[in-house]
């Protein structure tokens, strides 16, 4: 069966994440908001994940729709994840427990999917973050820019901003390299790259599909028809 | 172009580094040719000592070579924070399931390392396995505990501890039969001498 070394590859989207969160270091102190969007398969939670692992001190919450209707569920999963325990069971309390351990420990918070909440939750992050100065990093698809430019004090505050861009051919070319050893030619990396529209997960489906027809036809290098074919079975799921 | 002759000693892997970064910004390809005449590298002799250069780059992952020629940097890797097991379980708890290559790809760990994880993980009823058909395996979290069940924590350690003494033992009783054969030549030869 075809297997892709489980590499995580880095990119120009990684590193200027990288940098993101090296500007907000550099603002410790002064509460910022930072803001990375972009379309789905372009790796943002991944490397939000990735420098959450590496830095384990760091908050990631992922937004759940059940907290759509009271800002109290944030409050207590951060609670949670602050290790205030209990967390108290209404709003006034449960923000200023949050206020007061981020005032101790100011560390990154990250919320994913921040786009299935209301405008309402910009405001209590843009609170916690103006009184306990930690850095809080929303998460989201495109639409969360217009979602937040709406909200003109939050706008104000947001201080690094990133958008993930597609996935480049150079990109298609080192995860091929990085993950399966395969140095593919400009003309298979044009097709596979073409074929994903920017979106990682297809540059791997694709890339497997790929490494599928090299080992049914034998051959060690991928040829152009086969690259053809590897798409075409990505898009028929044959 | 760059000067390699200034006041200021920096090694020759930090000037390569240096034009890489000036030149191979936001994964630019860059060719060889490209990066010798950034350095102003004319002499085949001289170009020798880059290509060196850069396979240390490859080998450390600062730079890929995504075909013959051709390489793209990709800056020095940060070093890791906190243990692998810390890592790990930040990434279980931020995804709440995942699979070994998940761990592989966002913790930094190895594969038998990842497994030896979830195993500890699922024995303590924090987390349970899936098996699918032709797929990797998936390991769904079923606790919502913040910190790493403590007796997963401590099962682990143990068992790193005892990995690490059996990996000391064997290189022990490698060093000791290595020992006994060169005395063994030693008299071989002494006795050859005589």
């Amino acid at each position: 069966m075809a297997k892709l070394k489980p590499v995580f590859v880095k990119n120009s989207n990684t590193r200027a994440f990288d940098d993101l969160m090296d500007g907000l270091d550099l603002a410790a102190g002064e509460g910022c908001l930072g803001l990375v969007h972009g379309r789905a398969g372009r790796g943002k939670t991944r490397t939000t994940q990735r420098w959450h692992a590496h830095h384990p001190s760091s908050i990631y919450l992922r937004a759940l729709t059940v907290w759509h209707s009271s800002e109290l569920e944030f409050l207590k999963a951060l609670c949670r994840e602050l290790r205030i325990d209990p967390a108290p069971g209404r709003k006034g309390p449960a923000f200023m427990a949050c206020v007061n351990a981020l005032i101790e420990d100011p560390v990154p918070v990250f919320i994913d999917e921040i786009e299935k909440l209301s405008r309402r939750f910009l405001d209590v992050i843009r609170d916690l973050t103006d009184l306990t100065a930690a850095p809080f990093i929303l998460i989201g698809e495109d639409e969360l820019v217009p979602h937040m430019k709406r909200n003109r004090r939050v706008w104000s505050r947001t201080f690094q901003h990133l958008e993930f861009k597609p996935v480049g051919a150079a990109d298609v070319a080192s995860y091929a390299h990085e993950s399966a050893d395969l140095t593919l030619s400009k003309e298979v990396v044009y097709i596979l790259h073409g074929a994903a529209d920017g979106d990682f997960r297809l540059v791997r489906r694709n890339l497997l599909n790929l490494i599928h027809q090299m080992e049914r036809s034998g051959q060690d290098r991928p040829t152009e028809e086969m690259a053809r074919i590897a798409v075409r079975a990505g898009l028929t799921g044959r | 172009m760059a000067d390699l002759r200034g006041p200021q000693k920096t090694s020759f892997a930090g000037q390569v580094r240096k034009a890489l970064q000036r030149i191979g910004m936001d994964y630019r390809e860059i060719s060889a040719a490209e990066l010798a005449h950034e350095l102003d590298m004319i002499a085949d002799k001289e170009k020798q000592r880059l290509y060196n250069t850069m396979r240390d780059f490859i080998k450390r992952g600062e730079v890929t070579r995504p075909r013959d020629g051709v390489y793209v940097y990709k800056g020095q890797a940060a070093p890791a924070n906190g243990n692998g097991r810390d890592r790990m379980w930040a990434v279980v708890r931020a995804r709440r399931q995942v699979t070994v290559e998940d761990l592989q790809q966002l913790a930094g760990v190895g594969a038998e390392y990842a497994k030896e994880f979830m195993r500890l993980l699922v024995r303590n009823g924090a987390a349970r396995r899936i098996d699918r058909t032709g797929q990797a395996t998936v390991y769904r979290l079923t606790t919502d505990s913040v910190d790493i069940p403590a007796a997963a924590a401590e099962a682990n350690a143990a068992k790193l501890r005892n990995i690490r003494a059996q990996k000391k033992d064997e290189a022990l009783a490698a060093l000791t039969a290595a020992e006994v054969s060169v005395k063994m030549a030693r008299r071989a030869l002494e006795e050859l001498g005589t």
